[in-house]
Order: C-alpha cells, then sequence, then structure tokens
C-alpha cells in the first residue's frame, strides 16, 4: 500500500470513514440491481476444462487444425518471423527447429514445408542449409518420395560435402530406388571416410544388397534371353512341321520360315494354340454342330489321332442328346452314327472325312485350310434331313 | 674333387668378371647331372658360394646363371632341404626378388621358392622362413601386368605351402581374407599355371572343416567352384525348377557357356567339392545348392577318368541318406576297408 493512501486514511474521522463506507455499499447495490441476470457461461467447467486449455494459446500443445492461428499465436509467430526482426539465419533456424518439430509429431507435410522456408532464406551458414536439406531429405524418405529425397541429399552434400549422414541418406535413397551404381559409390564415399562401427555396418550390408541385386538382374537377363532363345526354336520347330505336313494356312504366311499368328480366336482355345510335342502337332480343334448351333472345342489333338478315336473319347459309347426340336421331339447324337466334313477350299463344298482317318491325314488334303490356327469341322447325324439340307444348302 | 674346389675359387667375389662367368656357366650344367648334384652333397661350401652370388652378384648375366643353378638345386628334396636349413637369409631376399616383376630374376625367383616347397617337410621350413614377407608374394601374385605370367609360380608356391595347416589358417584369416584374392583367377581367363595354383591353393583350404562355414556363408566359394565345371548340357537339360536350385552366378548361363577345359582343374574343384561334403554343414548346403544337377550333367560328357571317380564319389555323397556322423573325417574306418577302397578306385579308373 502506498504511503498516500495511508495518509488519507489516517485523516479521516471515524465518522467519514462509517459514511464512506456506506456510500460504497450503497452504490455497489446500485450496480447490481441495474444488471440483467444472467448466468455465467464462459468459464472453464470441470468437463471440458482440459479442451479449453488445451485450445488456449498459452497452453496449447499442438496448433489448431483449421489453419488460422488463434490471434497470441499469431503474434507470437510474427515476433519470431519477422524478416526485419530477424536475420535469416535466424529465421532459417527457427524453420529448421519448426521442422524438426513437426516431424516429431509425424506432421512430414507441414515438416517438408518449414524445412523449405528455412532453404529460402538463403543464409549463408552452410552447415545449416546441409542441415536444412537432410532434414528434408529425411522427411520426404519418410513419405516414400524417394527421388525428392535423394535430391536433397545431394544438395546438403554441395553443402557440406563431407557430411556423412547426408550420404548415409543419398545411399538408402539410391538403394529404394535401385540406382545400384550410385549407392555403391556413396557407400564408397562413406567407407572413405572411416566411418563409426554402426554406419560401416550399415554400408557394408547396401554394398551386399547391391551385389546380390546386380546378381539377380543379371540372372533374369539369362533366363530372359533362354526363354526367348526357346521360343524361337519352338517357332522354328512349329514352322518345319507345319511345312513339312503340308498344312495351309489362313492368314498364310508372309514369308516361308515366318508363321502367321496362330493364337485360336476361340476364348475356350486360346490358351491352346498349336504345339509340337515328340514330333508331332498338338491341334485345338472345332467341331461344329450346324443342327443345333453348338460347337465342341477340342484343345488338344494330336495329329496322329483319328477321328474315330477323338469322338471315342469325347462321347464314351453314350449317345448325346442335345437339343429338343419345336416339335418336341430330341436330337440325339450317336457317336456310331455322326458324319464329320470339312470345308473345301477349293470349292466351298462340304468333303466327308472317314472315321479311320488321322488329323494329319485331314489336314495335309490340298483344299484344306486352317484358319486362325483352329482346324474346323462340321458334325452332322448320318443320313438326317438337316444334313440333306444342310449339303445342298453348301457351296451352291 | 680337388679340380672342382678350384672351380669354385672362381666363384668368389674377389675373381674376375671372366673367370667367373665360365666357372659359372660349368655350375649351371653340373646341376643338371647327379654327378654333378653330388658334389654340392658332398661340399656345401659350393653352395655358399652359390648362394653368395645370387644375394651379391652385380654382374647381371653372372647372377642369373646363379639363379639358373638354383632353380636346379631346388627341385632336389634332400638339397633344398640344405639349403633351407643353413641359408635363410638367401631364401628371404628370393621373396624381394619374387615379388618384383621388373626383376631380372623374377621368374627364377618363384621357381626356386616353389621348388623348395615341394615336401611337406620342407614347406614347413619355408613358412617359417617367409611368412612375415607373404603378403608381398599374394600382392604381387594379385596384380596384373603385361609380363605377370613371370610369377605364375608362386601359385605352386601357394598350392605347396597350404599343406600345412598354419598356411591355411593364414589365408583364411578373418581379418585379412587373403583366399579371396584368388578366387578371381579360378573364372578369370589366365594361364593355366595360374589358375592351377590358384584352384590348388583354394582345395587346400577346404581340407579344414572348420573353415567350412565361413568358406560357404561369407567367402561365398559355392558358385566359383562349380561356375568352371557347368557346360551347355547344365542350361539344356535342367528345368527350371533344377535350375533355379543353383547359386544364382551358376544360374541360366546359356548354349555358350563352356565347362574348364582342363581336366587337372576340373578335378581340384570336385575335390574340393567333396571336401566340402565332410561336414554336416557342407553337404546341407551343397545338396541345397542343387550341386548334384551340375556333377550330374558333367559326368555325362565327362571323359577323363579321373575326373570321373571323383565326380562319381561327390554325387554318392550327394544323393546318401544324411549319416550318423556329423563330420565324416573324424570318422574311423578300419584300414583294410580303406586298403579295399583304394583297390576299387584304382580298378574303377582302370575300366575307364
Amino acid at each position: 500500500m502506498s504511503d498516500k493512501k495511508d495518509e488519507l486514511l489516517e485523516k479521516l474521522t471515524e465518522e467519514e470513514r462509517q459514511e464512506l463506507r456506506k456510500r460504497l455499499e450503497d452504490e455497489t447495490e446500485e450496480y447490481f440491481k441495474n444488471c440483467k441476470r444472467s448466468e455465467y457461461k464462459e468459464g472453464w467447467n470441470e468437463a471440458t476444462w482440459e479442451k479449453e486449455m488445451s485450445e488456449h494459446p498459452l497452453f496449447a500443445t499442438s496448433s489448431s487444425d483449421t489453419g488460422e492461428l488463434p490471434p497470441l499465436l499469431e503474434a507470437i509467430r510474427q515476433i519470431k518471423y519477422d524478416e526485419e526482426e530477424n536475420s535469416p539465419e535466424e529465421l532459417a533456424r527457427s524453420y529448421k527447429e519448426d521442422g524438426n518439430h513437426l516431424f516429431k509429431k509425424q506432421d512430414y507435410r507441414a515438416a517438408i514445408a518449414s524445412y523449405s522456408e528455412g532453404i529460402r532464406q538463403k543464409t549463408l551458414n552452410k552447415e545449416l542449409n546441409a542441415q536444412l536439406y537432410l532434414n528434408r531429405a529425411a522427411t520426404n524418405f519418410h513419405l516414400n518420395n524417394f527421388g525428392a529425397a535423394l535430391e536433397d541429399s545431394i544438395q546438403a552434400l554441395e553443402f557440406q560435402p563431407d557430411y556423412v549422414k547426408a550420404m548415409s541418406r543419398a545411399v538408402k535413397c539410391c538403394w529404394s530406388l535401385r540406382k545400384l551404381d550410385e549407392c555403391e559409390e556413396f557407400c564408397r564415399q562413406i567407407l572413405a571416410r572411416g566411418p563409426d562401427e554402426a554406419t560401416a555396418k550399415e554400408t557394408n550390408e547396401y554394398i551386399e544388397k547391391c551385389s546380390i541385386e546386380r546378381k539377380i538382374r543379371e540372372r533374369n537377363r539369362r533366363k530372359r534371353e533362354k526363354e526367348e532363345q526357346e521360343r524361337i526354336l519352338k517357332q522354328a520347330d512349329l514352322a518345319r512341321l507345319i511345312k513339312r505336313g503340308g498344312v495351309q494356312l489362313s492368314p498364310p504366311a508372309e514369308d516361308s520360315d515366318v508363321l502367321p499368328d496362330l493364337t485360336p480366336r476361340y476364348p475356350a482355345l486360346r490358351d491352346f494354340p498349336v504345339s509340337v510335342v515328340e514330333d508331332c502337332l498338338i491341334w485345338p480343334v472345332a467341331l461344329i454342330y450346324p443342327e443345333v448351333k453348338e460347337t465342341d472345342f477340342v484343345q488338344r489333338w494330336n495329329e496322329d489321332s483319328t477321328f474315330k478315336q477323338m469322338l471315342d473319347a469325347m462321347y464314351g459309347d453314350v449317345p448325346v442328346k442335345r437339343k429338343v426340336t419345336d416339335e418336341g421331339t430330341a436330337i440325339i447324337y450317336d457317336p456310331a452314327d455322326l458324319q464329320v466334313w470339312y470345308k473345301s477350299s477349293k470349292t466351298g463344298r462340304p468333303v466327308g472325312v472317314r472315321p479311320k482317318h488321322t488329323l494329319r491325314q485331314i489336314i495335309a488334303q490340298k483344299d484344306f485350310l486352317v484358319e486362325d490356327g483352329v482346324p474346323s469341322f462340321w458334325v452332322l447325324r448320318r443320313n438326317s434331313k438337316f444334313e440333306k439340307k444342310f449339303l445342298e444348302e453348301q457351296g451352291t | 674333387m680337388a679340380e672342382y674346389d678350384e672351380l669354385f675359387q672362381f666363384l668368389e667375389p674377389s675373381s674376375p668378371v671372366l673367370s667367373k662367368s665360365l666357372a659359372i656357366s660349368y655350375v649351371v650344367g653340373l646341376t643338371a647331372t647327379d654327378d654333378g648334384l653330388n658334389l654340392f652333397r658332398s661340399n656345401r661350401s659350393f653352395e655358399e658360394a652359390l648362394c653368395r652370388l645370387v644375394r651379391e652378384e652385380q654382374n647381371d648375366s653372372i647372377r642369373s646363371k646363379a639363379f639358373e643353378a638354383f632353380v636346379n638345386l631346388s627341385s632336389h628334396r634332400d638339397l633344398a632341404s640344405a639349403v633351407l636349413a643353413d641359408r635363410g637369409d638367401t631364401v628371404r631376399s628370393l621373396v624381394d626378388e619374387a615379388a618384383d616383376v621388373e626383376r631380372a630374376n623374377v621368374q627364377r625367383a618363384c621357381a626356386i621358392l616353389s621348388n623348395l616347397a615341394q615336401s611337406e617337410e620342407n614347406a614347413a621350413k619355408l613358412w617359417l622362413i617367409l611368412k612375415a614377407d607373404a603378403d608381398k608374394l599374394i600382392n604381387a601374385f594379385c596384380s596384373t601386368s603385361d609380363k605377370d605370367f613371370l610369377q605364375d609360380h608362386i601359385g605352386f608356391l601357394f598350392s605347396n605351402l597350404t599343406v600345412l595347416e598354419s598356411a591355411r589358417t593364414w589365408f583364411m584369416d578373418r581379418e585379412s581374407r587373403r583366399i579371396e584374392k584368388l578366387i578371381p583367377f579360378m573364372t578369370l581367363s589366365t594361364t593355366a599355371t595360374r589358375k592351377h595354383g590358384a584352384i590348388g591353393t583354394i582345395r587346400n583350404c577346404t581340407f579344414d572343416t572348420s573353415h567350412h562355414q565361413w568358406l560357404l556363408d561369407d567367402v561365398d566359394l559355392l558358385p566359383r567352384l562349380l561356375f568352371p565345371l557347368i557346360g551347355p548340357e547344365v542350361g539344356k537339360n535342367l528345368d527350371e525348377e533344377d535350375m533355379e536350385q543353383l547359386p544364382i552366378d551358376c544360374q541360366y548361363l546359356g548354349s555358350e557357356k563352356k565347362m574348364d577345359e582342363n581336366p587337372d582343374i576340373r578335378r581340384m574343384l570336385i575335390e574340393s567339392l567333396n571336401q566340402l561334403c565332410a561336414t554336416r554343414f557342407g553337404r546341407k548346403y551343397l545338396k541345397a545348392n542343387g550341386v548334384y544337377f551340375v556333377l550330374r550333367e558333367l559326368h555325362k560328357v565327362e571323359k577323363d577318368p579321373s575326373v570321373l571317380v571323383c565326380c562319381e564319389n561327390l554325387v554318392d555323397l550327394l544323393i546318401q541318406d544324411e549319416p550318423e556322423c556329423d563330420n565324416l573325417k573324424e570318422l574311423e574306418i578300419p584300414p583294410e576297408i580303406v586298403e579295399k577302397l583304394n583297390k576299387l578306385d584304382v580298378e574303377a579308373q582302370k575300366e575307364d
């Protein structure tokens, strides 16, 4: 209490003092009477105090998510980052600390922004620049931006050529990008500087990884080469057998040694193009039933098998009911009673195939054409009405 | 004999160049005959005079001739043993001569050292003398120049020395990893002599079972041993599953890849694999890495009987069930069975 007040109080008589007190009480009474009654709402209550506290700029442990800073924080921020108040080096240092803080909180994108801001200050402190770049490299690395991380590591080394940590980071980036030459080069640079035991161990592990990766790549190259050679040999073998068998292809081979594409167009046969097994051709074959508008696909038909063998294999001894006509009678295909035909490429007319014929014998016919890699045949019920009609219609 | 004493007087340092030159030419002739060598056996001062010329002679031509005589001398076990016992300084001086490709007598020095190590007993004496300087020889052996064939015999020296356990230990020292320096010569197109020496040394190192795990796991020796044994039939006859059991370096080598054409080399490589099968670790490792497939294909085309026997022995080890004994070398085999087995091997060789 100041001396003046004491003097004043001492000068008052007891009566005056009483009067003053009464007046003050009355005035206070008067004031509260004129106030509107309302409940106090703004205080922190037990339920929310923690939240309030965390949002108050003085006590906040994290910045607000909205991007807008509370005025107090904004003010502090302005002091900290004011370009007039701070030198570029101080600013860069602040941004670095900021970035490190954000990095720890795993807010990597914000951390990158901070480091970038620090870099933008273009401070003359080389060590600080190197740190900013390296920290940004580490952050980019965490985000799997290995290319950007590598560039930042290299930048860090521009500022500080003997920065082993930056080399280590570059090694990790190069490895992640599988840039083996660069990776090994950085490893050599590290080892040439006589690093501590842990770094040396890690670096040697990366050298080993690169060496294994190289071996694997080399092996894969040799494997591909071998597969390509085998493919060429297979193609040549196929071309030889097709030529030997007098097979005529449509579309025709452009040059006598190069085969046209023989991939079947039927989805069911697509994975079974003609192939060679023990000097025999294995064909994909389509058996078309025009009467019921169905097709059977044979994926692998050895050219030395006869039509009888193939039909027996497909039907066994059991006749197959394929369809019921509009009149209600079933159309039954009895393997003993089937006639196979192919279309003559010369006349367009069907040519009958006998059961004892092999596929090879038929395909070798001068008027047999293998279209799109699949020999195809008509299968009809022998002596049926439909057969008669069909034969009349075809090729006339 | 007395006339020869006179001859050797001409070899004294103070003797005139002309007479010294004539005398040493004659001595070279002596070292090529049994009678001449007997002179050295009966009078050690001859050897001493020769050693002095090797160490100190200023005249290049005379000194070279002294080296030549020494090469002949050192190829006889008893004389080599005498030199090793009493002429340590001279022998030590040979290391510098052998390690420097620019020296006039580098090739002869290498030959002398390799000769001196020919018996195990002599190798042990030589090793004591040169161990301290042996790194010079490794470096000389591994450096390349257009004249490095002059030092090819260092490989034989190593091969001879590694019959000694202490020399093997030195080659497989975990810090210096000297054996790794020889590995490139297993596949490099180099002279046959150099390759022979390198592979012989490595083969000897595989005799130490205590190093098997290190040689396979750390040095990664297996692909190096297999690679020269792989010919085009491996690529032709192995399907993908079998092929990919092989070490990566040995997979899909293609039809151009030929086997090493020297049967001695092939035999030594298979012997090394055989040695590695002495430990359970080694056997498992070899089995897991498709060694059997390489040997199976080799056997189909191999013509050399000694390689075939070696190959069959190895295949037997690879296809049999795991024996009870961890280290096959610790297995005691009754002598009569050893004799029988040896007989069978000899007969098998004869049949082929």
